[in-house]
């Protein structure tokens, strides 16, 4: 274990290491203008999953 | 040999539970001053008396727990993996009964155990509905039922979490079905998911609200109402709707499609979200710099559980577009992608088979969002029971097939999950692998799941047994309903469609079924949302006490 890699084999243990050091650990919260790409990226999923859906109905409607 | 449980052990459980029954008596408030701004007298003290019996419960449970007996107070004991089970279990039972206490005296509910069943599909995101006469229900009522959705699907110990913290925090967290761990601690964790959320919910209701106002034509505050309802079973995969005729009360394809985004959406994983997020913000932080908007990506302290996390993700430099990239490696979307697409063909012909529709455009619209509807594990229809009924054969195996995959694991939706499936699909070709391969040759057991894994012995069992029990449960319902004469095609649909949260259904629910099978569809989605083990565990508890040592 080295001090670029500190995961210890449990939360309490490894703060009373010789040398460890406090180690600030990510948080993160949403940018809420990102939210309106966000929403589109998850509207042209559905719009390709959509259109899937028109290629497979009319193919379906071709064979049957 | 059984160990009895000690005092401590129920002590430590009645203090979280108290937690839990705290945040949702604060919850309670919301449709209480709805009922208060809407002038609805008589609901308004069912309400109060709901979020009192919470209260009470709350603050009585943790002033007995918290009371110090054994010169350890109850908050410094680590709330082990079988006491947040057993947490987790209690909540999910008791949570409905106390929430049901608003719809009982409304004379909407044949009985107080059609009103329990109701308030069980609500919070579990299921969607099955006992109401009679929905359209005529008042609206804090109505606005309820979806709030149990939303505290459901986000999860109401998240919420706990959230408030409260407190030691032994992932045990809680687990036992609800998540396994995601955003971030290196379960409340940042929290905190994350409902951040997603919120965001969700003002974008959500701002967009279904806009189509019903500008598209429907209806009035500001019934579209701010149809939105937020729609919203919450939407994005938590609900299903209820504020009209009986479900999404086809409508008939708007717009307001369809601005729904289905959002049915998508609550499908996905938290994780999933987190990264196509962090991604996003990486590809916009260019131009939000410009605009002076800060992309923020603050550093806080450790949490108490931060022992676990994907350290190198996180490293400085780490490349965020990559890790939207790997987003389309994972095991889990490309199976769910699989799976959609693979009942998608197998209902369209079903359709097109039966005769149903006649044009493309009818065949898509109404194939694509069922089947959607279906996957996702909302429940929404646009077609009425009565019709969907008759879809047979294919249409049928399609659809039910669809309902039982469900969305992504840690998501909102129910049934086996994609990644479940994938890792299943995943052994199986293995196994078959090393059988074909020279006696002594390696199989790479690699899979992609936000990065590397190894699929062990181990992960491929949990992923099986766990599928074997939906299984157990489908045929469990379908059992108790073909036993009162429904036919098999309705009990299987209706058996599935209740333990796979999902809410979609061909008649067979109704206040006029049988007793049993209004207890069998309750325990259905009770089992199906908790995925088993927080039960069994609960089970075992009981056992223990009465017969341990």
């Amino acid at each position: 274990m080295t001090s670029e890699d500190p995961r210890p084999m449990s939360s309490r243990s490894w703060r009373f290491l010789p040398g460890w050091v406090p180690r600030r650990t990510p948080d993160w919260a949403p940018n809420p203008l990102a939210a309106v790409a966000l929403f589109a990226l998850e509207a042209l999923i559905v719009l390709v999953l959509a259109l899937a859906g028109f290629a497979i109905a009319a193919l379906a409607l071709w064979v049957v | 040999m059984l160990v009895r449980p000690a005092a401590d052990d129920l002590r430590t459980i009645g203090s979280a539970l108290g937690r839990i029954f705290l945040v949702v008596a604060a919850a309670s408030l919301i449709p209480t001053a709805w009922a208060i701004a809407g002038k609805e007298w008589n609901p308004l003290g069912s309400f109060l008396l709901m979020g009192s019996v919470f209260a009470l419960m709350g603050v009585t449970l943790l002033r007995v727990s918290l009371a110090p007996r054994s010169g350890i107070s109850t908050d410094q004991r680590h709330l082990e993996w079988s006491h947040g089970m057993v947490v987790v279990a209690l909540t999910w039972l008791i949570v409905p009964l106390i929430g049901s206490i608003p719809f009982i005296p409304s004379g909407h509910y044949a009985s107080g155990l059609d009103a329990y069943f109701d308030s069980m599909s609500g919070l579990t995101t299921t969607g099955l509905a006992l109401v009679q006469d929905l359209d005529h229900l008042a609206s804090s009522l109505n606005f309820w039922r979806h709030l149990l959705h939303f505290l459901g699907g986000q999860g109401i110990i998240i919420a706990a979490l959230l408030l409260f913290g407190g030691r032994g925090m992932l045990t809680l967290f687990r036992g609800e079905g998540r396994d995601d761990r955003l971030l290196p601690s379960v409340r940042s964790t929290a905190r994350a998911i409902w951040a997603i959320s919120a965001i969700h919910l003002v974008v959500g209701v701002v967009a279904l609200g806009a189509v019903a106002w500008i598209v429907l034509g209806f009035s500001w505050q019934r579209s701010l109402f149809h939105g937020l309802m729609i919203f919450f079973a939407a994005f938590d995969t609900g299903g209820f709707a504020p009209q009986s005729t479900s999404l086809g009360y409508y008939h708007s394809a717009v307001f369809e499609s601005v729904a289905a985004v959002l049915m998508v959406a609550g499908a996905l994983s938290f994780a999933f979200h987190f990264r196509l997020w962090t991604g996003v913000n990486r590809a916009w932080k260019p131009a939000l710099s410009r605009l002076k908007v800060s992309v923020i990506n603050r550093f806080a302290s450790d949490g108490p559980d931060a022992e676990e996390t994907s350290w190198q993700e996180w490293r400085p430099g780490a490349r965020r577009s990559d890790r939207t990239r790997s987003l389309f490696k994972n095991l889990e979307t490309r199976s769910i992608l699989v799976t959609f697409l693979a009942t998608l063909v197998i209902t369209m012909f079903g359709l097109a088979a039966l005769g149903v529709y006649t044009s493309v455009g009818g065949l898509s619209r109404q194939g694509f969002f069922q089947v959607l509807s279906a996957h996702t594990g909302t429940g929404f229809a646009t077609v009425p029971s009565s019709e969907l009924v008759h879809w047979s054969g294919l249409a049928f195996g399609g659809m039910a097939i669809a309902m039982a995959l469900g969305g992504m694991a840690s998501s909102t939706a129910g049934g086996v999950k994609a990644l479940r499936v994938g890792l299943t699909v995943r052994a199986v070709t293995d196994d078959v692998r090393e059988a074909l391969l020279p006696e002594g040759a390696l199989v790479d057991t690699g899979y992609y799941q936000f990065g590397r894994r190894r699929l062990t012995p181990e992960v491929a069992r949990s992923a099986t047994i766990v599928s074997l029990l939906f299984v157990a449960l489908f045929l469990l319902g379908t059992g108790v309903a073909i036993a009162y004469g429904v036919p098999l095609e309705q009990a299987l649909f209706e058996s599935i469609s209740a333990g796979a949260s999902v809410g979609l259904s061909v008649g067979v629910t109704s206040p006029t079924m049988p007793l049993l099978l209004k207890l069998t569809y309750i325990a259905q989605m009770y089992l199906g949302r908790l995925e088993f083990i927080a039960v069994f565990v609960l089970f075992g508890f009981v056992y223990s006490m009465m017969r341990g040592k």
